[in-house]
């Protein structure tokens, strides 16, 4: 990966010569990507505080002994606080007894202003008081060090609590870019699903009400279904999931959304000549192992019918006000395994005040686990002879799939109206 | 103070993200029945369940694996192993690289501190035990070996899945053996840069040798990088691959394109974008520009290249636009250059402000290794000589296309 600032350009990983934990902070097992390379730590900038001048001296060579390039000094609290608004330093080291304001005022000020809330202090105390040690660590210092000053001790803190500066901010930072990119990415999958209106206006058309319910993952994922109107009281409805999770499902669901924009005016009338086409040209853009499962189907609002193509996607179901529910048998390989493959369409029957429920398999596989027999089609049956319908059916779906969220899933109802 | 956090130690935000005292798992070590008792109060006080307690270091090491604690809490007089020694072999143990350790001694003065912090310790408090210290240093280790641990775990998760997509997107893009077979059959010769700011980029080409013998090629930089605009390059791949250049000119390649994204993208998004033909009986490049850079020719002899017209209304906008057929001359011998607009908006370093390396600029860049014969050399040169500018922060993709007869 290119990352911003993950390599570091010139500059190798050096240990330092009298610590063997520098990288102690790391799973140095795991990766190498998040150990800090010495030159990052010794540019970081440290600010000393101390208002006796040989001490403000002594550190200052220790420091500079040690490789560190960015120190610099102030005589007291109030001269901190002033350069610290000015630039906030990646670790402080201070004094607590000084004239005017001491340190333990100096920590807790710091740490009352959101940008030093996190700054590394280093406070220097003598060994003996552990008065001194209770209060600087209850006025919000980070860490101590002992006085006398001893250069491996110092050096050790300096460095620990910098590695790990450096680190967790590399971390956040790589983490706030990431996000962002995903959070663009998901607004533009969302894009792609019809909006309400549209629903409306598509199935209106055709006499029915169209009620969809999908979540999509901020991880992204492989699920899409979209709308294709046609004339005559009717319009297309798909619903696909590519295999896989993550950007690179939703890379290839982008992909098959711009074929299915380029086949759905041609052969969206005929649902297995549709998938077939799909399927065709899908081959030729996915790798193999990568797949998608599909149902594609045109409801005719005039014969009140289903008619459906099925790439392994989960069967439809109709649900009659009277009677139990009837699922789709149409069967295919998933899209993208074979070019060639040809798909067959099913008719089912969609009596006036029935609905048509279309379900991703995510759905279907989070609420079978375990085996309980309880499936969708139990759900819905039930939410239906409750009078409750599409809400009680989304309802009860977060409460299944809670236990699997980050996952994708997509409900889509297709209500045909019960009077003409 | 049972139970309740110290004020101030941790930034608020980091003690909320996570509460790295929740099933923490700390290894007291010492070899004093009393004192591991007192540890123990201590850290049970302090919230911790989830002690385990070590004799010595042989002890302790054994305890390691099965334990795995988050935090050790170390003696360093120990019979059999010592604090020194364990710390040590812990260090040398890639799994326990990364364990804080905590030493807890007796031993106050600076070599023997020093000492301690050279086997590897992570922090260093002095018996008689001062329990707010003690407890606060346990906390601040915990935390944030618990962010870390988070931060690293995101890290890792998102790194392979973006991983696995920058793997599609190169899969996307011609491979050496297809470049390989074009060169044979046409006398073109191809060389490549691609390289996204991020793991996945906007940019995005492609070629392909027609049936009459002429080649198409073409170049395009969405709006935007990172995951959104790589999932644009995606579906215009699809996009590109229903449509087929085979019959329709640059131009009507490129309206055709134009209309089909302007039902896709989301507003605020856009591509530019450059679609040609080589072709080699004419000598001529024939192409179409989408607000693409300008392309650049330049045949054997030329002292500098010559620019071609990139204007245009970049894709996506508005479906009405209609494209200019353009040409420039390619007889055998000669080279033509296509690049994204990160090669030619690289500010200026020591420039005035927001100066950037423009067209011209590159076009400079590139009089002075126009003669390199090795197409290889002259785009990793020109690269160098564009890296040397100063800092490239967008997705860069650079062809170079010599006609070899």
């Amino acid at each position: 990966m290119t990352a911003d600032g993950w390599h570091s350009p010139g500059c190798g990983v050096v240990s330092p010569p009298d610590a063997g934990h520098s990288d102690s902070l790391v799973s140095g097992d795991r990766n190498c990507d998040c150990r800090i390379p010495d030159c990052t730590v010794l540019d970081c900038p440290i600010l000393v505080v101390d208002d006796t001048a040989f001490n403000r001296t002594l550190i200052g060579a220790f420091l500079a002994e040690a490789g560190f390039r960015q120190v610099s000094f102030a005589a007291s609290g109030f001269e901190a606080l002033a350069m610290i608004e000015a630039a906030v330093p990646d670790l402080l080291i201070l004094d607590i007894m000084m004239p005017g304001m001491d340190g333990f005022e100096v920590c807790r000020r710091l740490r009352a202003m959101p940008e030093t809330a996190d700054l590394p202090i280093l406070v220097q105390t003598a060994l003996s008081s552990g008065e001194d040690r209770n209060r600087a660590f209850a006025a919000g210092t980070t860490d101590l060090v002992s006085k006398p000053l001893e250069r491996t001790e110092l050096l050790a803190r300096v460095r620990v609590h910098l590695e790990d500066r450096v680190l967790i901010r590399r971390l956040q930072a790589y983490r706030a870019r990431v996000e962002a990119e995903l959070s663009i990415a998901r607004s533009m999958q969302e894009h792609l699903l019809p909006t309400p209106a549209q629903c409306a206006v598509v199935a209106a058309a055709a006499g029915c009400r169209l009620r969809a319910h999908s979540v999509i993952s901020p991880h992204l994922g492989g699920d899409l279904w979209g709308l294709l109107p046609l004339g005559g009281r009717r319009f297309g409805a798909y619903l696909l999931n590519v295999a896989g999770r993550g950007v690179s499902a939703a890379l290839n669901a982008f992909r098959l959304h711009a074929l299915l924009q380029e086949l759905g005016p041609a052969h969206g009338e005929d649902a297995a000549v549709l998938m077939t086409a799909l399927n065709d040209r899908a081959a030729g853009l996915l790798a193999p192992g990568e797949k998608a499962t599909m149902t594609y189907g045109v409801v005719d609002g005039e014969a009140g019918r289903f008619i459906h193509a099925s790439a392994d996607g989960a069967p439809p179901m109709i649900l009659n006000s009277d009677g139990g529910p009837t699922f789709g048998a149409a069967a295919g390989l998933p899209i993208g395994i074979a070019p060639g493959t040809r798909y067959r369409s099913e008719v089912m029957e969609l009596p006036r005040g029935s609905v048509l429920a279309l379900y991703s398999v995510a759905v279907l596989e989070a609420l079978d686990a375990g085996g309980t027999g309880i499936g969708l089609g139990w759900m819905i049956s039930r939410a239906v002879a409750e009078g409750e319908g599409f809400d009680a059916v989304v309802h009860s779906l977060g409460f299944a799939l809670g236990q699997v969220s980050g996952d994708d899933h997509t409900l889509l109802w297709i209500e045909r109206e019960a009077a003409a | 103070m049972s139970g309740t956090p110290l004020p101030g130690l941790l930034p608020l935000e980091v003690r909320d993200a996570v509460d790295g005292l929740a099933g923490a798992r700390v290894l007291i070590v010492d070899d004093n029945r009393i004192n591991r008792h007192l540890l123990l109060a201590l850290l049970e006080r302090g919230g911790i369940t989830l002690i385990e307690q070590a004799e010595d270091g042989q002890d302790a090491l054994a305890l390691m694996e099965r334990f795995k604690p988050d935090l050790v809490l170390l003696d360093l007089m120990m019979p059999q192993m010592d604090g020194f020694e364990m710390c040590r072999r812990l260090r040398a143990d890639p799994r326990w690289k990364s364990l804080p350790v905590l030493v807890q001694s007796s031993l106050s003065r600076t070599e023997d501190r020093a000492r301690a912090f050279a086997a590897g310790a992570t922090d260093y408090v002095t018996k008689p035990i001062n329990a707010v210290e003690l407890l606060a240093r346990v906390r601040i280790q915990l935390r944030k070996r618990a962010m870390l641990r988070d931060l690293e775990q995101y890290h890792s998760r998102t790194e392979s899945e973006l991983e696995l997509a920058r793997a599609m997107q190169a899969r996307m893009l011609p491979g050496s053996d297809r470049l390989a077979e074009l060169e044979a059959a046409t006398g073109i010769a191809v060389q490549a840069h691609f390289a996204p700011s991020s793991e996945l980029g906007g940019d995005f080409w492609g070629i392909e040798r027609l049936p009459d013998g002429r080649v198409a090629v073409y170049l395009v930089d969405f709006s935007g990088h990172g995951v959104g605009a790589a999932l644009n390059t995606f579906r215009l791949d699809a996009i590109c691959r229903q449509i087929g250049c085979t019959d329709l000119t640059p131009a009507e390649f490129l309206e055709a394109v134009n209309r089909r994204l302007c039902g896709l993208l989301p507003s605020g998004q856009f591509a530019t974008m450059l679609t040609g033909l080589i072709d080699p009986v004419a000598g001529e490049f024939h192409y179409a520009s989408a607000g693409s850079t300008a392309p650049m020719v330049w045949h054997p002899g030329d002292e500098a290249p010559r620019l071609g017209d990139g204007s245009g209304l970049p894709l996506g906008l508005l479906p009405s636009v209609s494209y200019d057929a353009r040409r420039l001359p390619m007889p055998p011998g000669a080279r033509l250059f296509l690049y994204s607009d990160a090669a030619i908006e690289i500010p200026i370093e020591g420039g005035e402000s927001h100066e950037v390396l423009d067209e011209y600029g590159l076009a400079t860049l590139l009089a002075l290794r126009l003669h390199e014969p090795d197409d290889a050399a002259l785009l990793s040169g020109l690269l160098d000589d564009l890296t040397a500018t100063g800092p490239i922060d967008d997705d860069l993709t650079a062809l170079l296309l010599t006609r070899q007869r």
